[in-house]
């Protein structure tokens, strides 16, 4: 294809432009000035996020605190297992523990050095870093939590806060990166419903997914465990009750002690529970229900692991490419014959085996998140 | 549509016959409604034109007749990790020269599945060019003067100029 090429047309270009990495993109940013301004539009994002997510879906690991460094490393590991560092932006220091989201190639991050409620949003692939403006009043409320998803529908990234009062929700913000503002949202349906401390909000499929609890009426200790999800396009609430199944469980037993995890799978709110009678992991997906009757929405057991071996602790973090990525932890009581500390583990879905690599992560206290590379922010740039 | 015939004839904008069945031209929406439209029988003397030169031709109705029995039947996983592998072959033999001629012809052809197999073929051939070469296929002038030229690469040191 050197010489007497035909002259495309404009939509044949984009085409193939979509389904470019965006290293290539960066490097083709001064072919000309069309080319340049394209790459910056919103929809050419849209476009070539749907490519990205489709050939390329990463898995980003935002890697424990090195004592000596004294700092976070971030990797993402492509589908060959190979691992590349991330390099920090400017501006990006130390991560705040559980202040790191993930979504569409974009993180929301909260730093260590910085008051609580402020934010950064952060893409990594281009190294382009963006600071949130304040939310919209100094609320005075202890905590707050928060909640960081794409809509492709509205083709636009938001940020939510929930502010907690004794851990209930009282009040609800919510950032448009469209706008560049803050909004006040509606969470008069979240009334008495408090989010659980310490579990990140969780994107999926146009929503934000938190675990929620609810005091039943008349039981002071009778609890309801619910979903609480926001529409990212249609910024309202939402509740869901928890599977039966789940919440008569009890969450450990002596063996398999791990907590619930959100996940997403198949493009559905997923979650994962250790199953106190087979010792094993089950996979739960919420589905839209076809009857009515039974509430609109209904949870189905699509996965059942085998007993974890009892001498390894296993900890399901999400779904990649159809595996269960999960960190393990060997009990120092067993001998074990494989080494699993510091390593990333891979289970099958339906091999129900485990696949060790050799990634390194220092500890338990590290993150996981699918990753795509994204032009996002691109245009929030002066060029 | 007559359904006596197994094959058409159709001229390319070289003026060349050539044929293709009719399972195979089903593949292309404005092929599959000219089907419809007009008749084809062993008596009937008219002769489509398509407007695709001759070479590109050959190599859309070679991808259309491996194609079509998955296509009109639907298939097993291993027909398809087979049709797969044969893609990647397709793309690999001389359709690099003729690449822009396919693609065009999948899009006017309404083809999604050659128009996205020739997409990526692009895409990753483009991956290791230079934007010089990048600008001499697709027939572009640099417009940016040298201040931001400047500019950009400040910005951007991952840009080339190359």
């Amino acid at each position: 294809m050197e010489n007497d090429t035909p002259i495309l047309p404009q939509e044949i270009i984009t085409s193939i432009l979509v389904r470019l990495p965006v290293k290539s993109l960066i490097r083709f940013l001064c072919v000309c000035k069309d080319w340049k301004n394209l790459f910056r539009t919103p929809s050419f994002f849209a476009e070539h996020l749907h490519h990205s997510s489709r050939q390329n879906s990463l898995l980003l690991i935002v890697d424990s605190i090195i004592p000596e460094a004294n700092s976070r490393h971030l990797y993402s590991l492509n589908r060959e297992m190979q691992i590349h560092e991330i390099q920090k932006s400017r501006n990006i220091g130390h991560f705040k523990p559980g202040c790191v989201y993930s979504s569409n190639g974009l993180l929301c991050v909260g730093l260590d050095n910085e008051c609580p409620d402020s934010l950064w949003l952060w893409n990594p692939t281009i190294r382009v870093v963006r600071q949130v403006p304040k939310s919209l009043n100094n609320y005075e409320y202890e905590d707050f939590s928060v909640g960081f998803g794409f809509s492709p529908t509205i083709n636009d990234y938001k940020i939510i806060k929930l502010f907690l009062s004794g851990r209930f929700v009282v009040q609800g913000e919510v950032y448009s990166l469209k706008t560049g503002l803050w909004r006040k949202v509606e969470v008069g349906n979240l009334e008495g419903v408090y989010v659980l401390r310490g579990w990140s909000a969780f994107p999926c499929n146009e929503t934000i997914f938190w675990m929620g609890r609810k005091d039943v009426e008349g039981h002071s200790k009778c609890r309801l465990h619910l979903i609480v999800s926001f529409d990212i396009a249609k910024d309202v609430f939402t509740l869901t009750p928890f599977p039966v199944m789940i919440s008569r469980q009890k969450c450990c037993n002596t063996l398999v002690c791990y907590e619930k995890k959100l996940v997403c799978y198949e493009n559905k709110l997923a979650i994962f529970f250790p199953n106190s009678e087979s010792h094993g992991i089950d996979l739960w997906v919420l589905e839209e229900c076809g009857d009515p009757s039974k509430g609109r929405w209904s949870w189905a057991k699509i996965f059942s692991s085998r007993p974890n071996p009892s001498s390894l602790i296993i900890y399901p973090q999400i779904i990649w490419r159809n595996e269960i990525v999960c960190l393990v932890q060997a009990l120092p009581e067993y001998e074990v014959e494989e080494d699993y500390e510091g390593k990333l583990v891979l289970g099958s879905l339906t091999a129900d085996e485990l696949n060790i690599f050799d990634v390194p992560i220092r500890s338990f206290n590290t993150w996981i998140f699918d990753y795509v590379e994204s032009l996002v922010l691109l245009d929030k740039i002066h060029i | 549509m007559s359904s006596s015939v197994e094959a058409i004839t159709v001229l390319s904008s070289d003026g060349d016959e050539f044929k293709i069945t009719v399972s195979a031209a089903k593949l292309s929406k404005p092929l599959n409604w000219m089907l419809e439209d007009v008749c084809f029988s062993d008596d009937c003397d008219e002769v489509p034109t398509i407007e695709v030169n001759s070479k590109t031709l050959v190599k859309v109705i070679e991808y259309c007749e491996k194609h079509a029995p998955r296509a009109n039947s639907g298939a097993s996983d291993s027909d398809a990790e087979e049709l797969k592998k044969w893609d990647i072959e397709f793309m690999k033999m001389d359709v690099k020269d003729i690449l822009f001629h396919i693609l065009m012809a999948a899009n006017y052809l309404h083809m999604e599945g050659l128009y996205d197999l020739a997409c990526q073929t692009a895409a990753d051939l483009m991956k290791g060019m230079t934007v010089s070469q990048i600008r001499k296929i697709f027939h572009i002038k640099n417009d940016f003067s040298s201040e931001e030229q400047e500019q950009l690469r400040r910005q951007h040191p991952g840009c080339s100029f190359d």
